[in-house]
C-alpha cells in the first residue's frame, strides 16, 4: 500500500508542478520551435516530407499530456526509489 | 532537442538511425544482462527520471523554454551503453502520443539524447572524479555538461540538413546552436543542480 501511496503522491506533484510551470511558459516559444524556424530561414523552400504518425493533439490538450508524461515518470521514480530503500536494510543484514 | 517529423531529409535520417542502431541493439543487450537487471529499481529510477525531465517545459531568462535531458544520471550509475534503449522508450512514446520528435527523425534525436549525451556525461563525471571532485560535484557538472552536449550534437545535426549558403554546415551550426544556447544554457545549469 506503500508503494502504491509514494508513487500516487509522486504523480500528484509533478502533475501540480507542470500545470504551474505549463502556465509561466505559455506564452514562450520552445527550442524546438525557434530551430524550426531557423530552418525555414535557411531553406526557405523546403517543406517537410512527412506528417507525424502518431496522435496530433490540440495545442490545449498538449500540455495535458506533457503533465500526464511527467506524471507517469514522477510516480515510476518514486515507487522505484521507495522499493530500492525498503531493499538496502535487507541487502545490508 | 526533439527534431520535428519531416525535418530531416530522408538521407539524413537514414543517415543517423543507421548510426544509432548499433547502439540501440547494444544498449537492449546491456538492459538484459544481470548485473544491470538485479539493480531493476535503480534502472527505473533513472527511466522515470527520464520522462519526468523530458517533459519539463522549463522557462528561460531568453523568453523562450527548453527542458532538461536527464540522461546523466543513468549514464553514472549504469555506464553510457545502457542508455540509448531507455532514451529510446521516452522518444518514442513522445513521437507516437505529443507529436513531438518523430519516428523518420527517431535516429537522430536518438543519437543526440541517447549516444551524445550519456557518453559526454559518463567521460566528463570520470575526469572530475579523476580530477579530485567530490560525486555530487563531478555528478552536476556531468549533467550540465551533457545537457549541452545534446543541443550541440542537434545543432550539428540540423545544420547539417540545412547549411548556410554563406558560410556553409559550421556557419548553421553556429546559428542553430544560439538559439538553443541562451535558452539551453540556465536550464543545463539547473539540471546540474
Amino acid at each position: 500500500m506503500n508503494s502504491v501511496r509514494a508513487a500516487f503522491l509522486g504523480a500528484i506533484a509533478a502533475l501540480a508542478f507542470v500545470v504551474l510551470l505549463g502556465q509561466s511558459t505559455a506564452d514562450r516559444i520552445g527550442t524546438d520551435t525557434a530551430a524550426v524556424e531557423v530552418a525555414g530561414q535557411l531553406k526557405p523552400e523546403y517543406q517537410p516530407w512527412v506528417k507525424p504518425v502518431g496522435l496530433i493533439p490540440e495545442p490545449s490538450h498538449e500540455r495535458a499530456l506533457f503533465a500526464l508524461q511527467a506524471s507517469c515518470g514522477a510516480a515510476l521514480f518514486s515507487f522505484a526509489v521507495w522499493r530500492h530503500r525498503r531493499k538496502l536494510p535487507r541487502n545490508r543484514s | 532537442m526533439h527534431i520535428a517529423e519531416g525535418y530531416l531529409p530522408l538521407a539524413h535520417c537514414v543517415l543517423w538511425s543507421a548510426a544509432s542502431l548499433p547502439f540501440v541493439i547494444d544498449s537492449t543487450q546491456q538492459l538484459g544482462e544481470t548485473p544491470v537487471r538485479s539493480r531493476r529499481f535503480e534502472l527505473a529510477a533513472t527511466g522515470g527520471l527520464l520522462l519526468l525531465l523530458t517533459a519539463l517545459k522549463i522557462p528561460s531568462v531568453a523568453g523562450s523554454s527548453s527542458h532538461p535531458t536527464g540522461v546523466a544520471l543513468a549514464a553514472i550509475l549504469f555506464g553510457p551503453r545502457a542508455v540509448p534503449g531507455l532514451a529510446m522508450v521516452v522518444l518514442l512514446l513522445q513521437a507516437l502520443l505529443l507529436a513531438h520528435g518523430g519516428i523518420t527523425t527517431l535516429g537522430a534525436n536518438l543519437f543526440s539524447l541517447g549516444v551524445c549525451g550519456p557518453f559526454a556525461a559518463w567521460l566528463i563525471y570520470r575526469a572530475a572524479i579523476r580530477l579530485g571532485a567530490k560525486p555530487a560535484w563531478a555528478c552536476g557538472v556531468a549533467a550540465a555538461l551533457s545537457s549541452l552536449a545534446v543541443y550541440s550534437a542537434t545543432s550539428l545535426q540540423l545544420a547539417m540538413a540545412y547549411p548556410d549558403p554563406v558560410s556553409g554546415v559550421l556557419g548553421s551550426a553556429g546559428k542553430f546552436g544560439a538559439v538553443f544556447a541562451w535558452t539551453q544554457i540556465p536550464v543545463a545549469i539547473t539540471e546540474g543542480f
